[in-house]
Formats: C-alpha cells, sequence, structure tokens
C-alpha cells in the first residue's frame, strides 16, 4: 500500500515525532507507515485521516 | 539540526519508555537480591517452611516481570506490539527446540535436566531479545 503521508507531513512542516504525538504512536511506526513498511490498522487510518482532514482513499491507494 | 529535530523521540515514545521502567526496575532489583541470597546462604528448601518459601522467593519478581511486560504490550502502539508478539514467538521457538533437544539428549544420558531446563529458560530470553532488537532495529 502507498501512501501520501510524508508529503501532507512535509505541507505542515511537522516531524515524524510530532505527528507520531498526534496520533498517540512511536515516531517508530509513522516512519514504517511513510515508507510502506507497515500498513496501519483501520483504527490508526481513520486517526491519519482525522489528523490531516482528508478522506482515508485519499491517504493510501494500492500499488500499481 | 533539522535531521535532530526529526530523528527525536516522540512524547508518547518517551512516556512509554518510562513507564516500561517504573513497571519493570523494582522487579528486576528485586530478582537480583533474591537470587543473590539463594547464592549466597544456598538454604535447605526442605528444612523448614521458611527455606523453602525463601528458595522460592525469586518467583514473585518472575510473576512481577511477567506483569509488567503485559502492561508493557497493552501500552504499546499496533507496529509495537506486532514486533514484541514477533519477538515473543521466535523466542517460544527457541524454548521448543531447546526442550526438544535436551528430552533426547536426558534420553539419551547426555545431558543433565536442571542445568539444561536452565539453559533452556536463557536460551529462549536470548532469542526473545535478540529477536526483538533486530525486529525493531529493522523498522527504524
Amino acid at each position: 500500500m502507498n501512501n501520501r503521508l510524508r508529503e501532507l507531513r512535509a505541507e505542515r512542516r511537522w516531524s515524524q515525532a510530532e505527528l507520531a504525538d498526534r496520533l498517540d504512536v512511536s515516531r517508530q511506526t509513522v516512519n514504517a507507515i511513510e515508507t510502506g513498511r507497515y500498513d496501519p490498522s483501520l483504527p490508526l487510518a481513520f486517526r491519519l485521516a482525522t489528523v490531516f482532514d482528508a478522506a482515508i482513499e485519499s491517504l493510501f491507494f494500492p500499488e500499481v | 539540526m533539522a535531521e535532530a529535530s526529526a530523528r527525536r523521540t516522540s512524547a508518547s515514545d518517551v512516556a512509554r519508555r518510562r513507564a516500561a521502567v517504573r513497571d519493570t526496575m523494582p522487579a528486576v532489583v528485586l530478582l537480583v537480591l533474591t537470587q543473590a541470597s539463594l547464592v549466597a546462604f544456598d538454604p535447605d528448601a526442605s528444612a523448614s517452611t521458611w527455606n523453602l518459601l525463601w528458595s522460592l522467593s525469586p518467583l514473585v519478581p518472575a510473576i512481577w516481570l511477567g506483569w509488567a511486560q503485559l502492561r508493557i504490550l497493552r501500552r504499546a502502539d499496533e507496529l509495537e506490539r506486532l514486533q514484541q508478539l514477533e519477538a515473543m514467538a521466535i523466542g517460544f521457538g527457541a524454548v521448543m527446540l531447546l526442550l526438544v533437544t535436551g528430552s533426547i539428549l536426558d534420553a539419551a544420558d547426555l545431558a543433565a535436566p536442571r542445568q539444561w531446563l536452565q539453559l533452556t529458560f536463557c536460551g529462549g530470553v536470548v532469542a526473545w531479545c535478540g529477536a526483538l532488537g533486530v525486529i525493531t532495529a529493522r523498522a527504524r
């Protein structure tokens, strides 16, 4: 699964740690999601959508 | 500077780490003290009830550590929990393998069961911690 987290985070000038604090997860988890090594659960994906004020389908999309 | 800021741990990481230390450190200290007292005085467990309780005293911090590990798992986020469980599965596999090996060696009169049990426990802990180190390092 690919995602736009890094791009959206950069737009807001947040560090991985700042995003991790907003999501109440570890920085390692944010890094693993951004690099595509870990696909988040649905609850965490919804939290990400809330934090970025975006729809889930605009954050995550399947690898082509 | 920017790299250092991007690399810093999140506040929830720090809080979780502090809580883990708070939960485990007293148990580790107690485990070391009880083990040290057993090694130093070597009480005869069959001599009295007191000696039996003394011999079993390391079980208290051991159970405490198990409880602390449960709390660490509950506080962990979803990726950390997955990593912890993977590492525990590897540790469990190592314990099973060592137990089977020990039973085969014991059947052939090639291993002392007591020493092999201690080796099995240590091997399981080493496999668990080693696997956790490798798994978390890969995700960084």
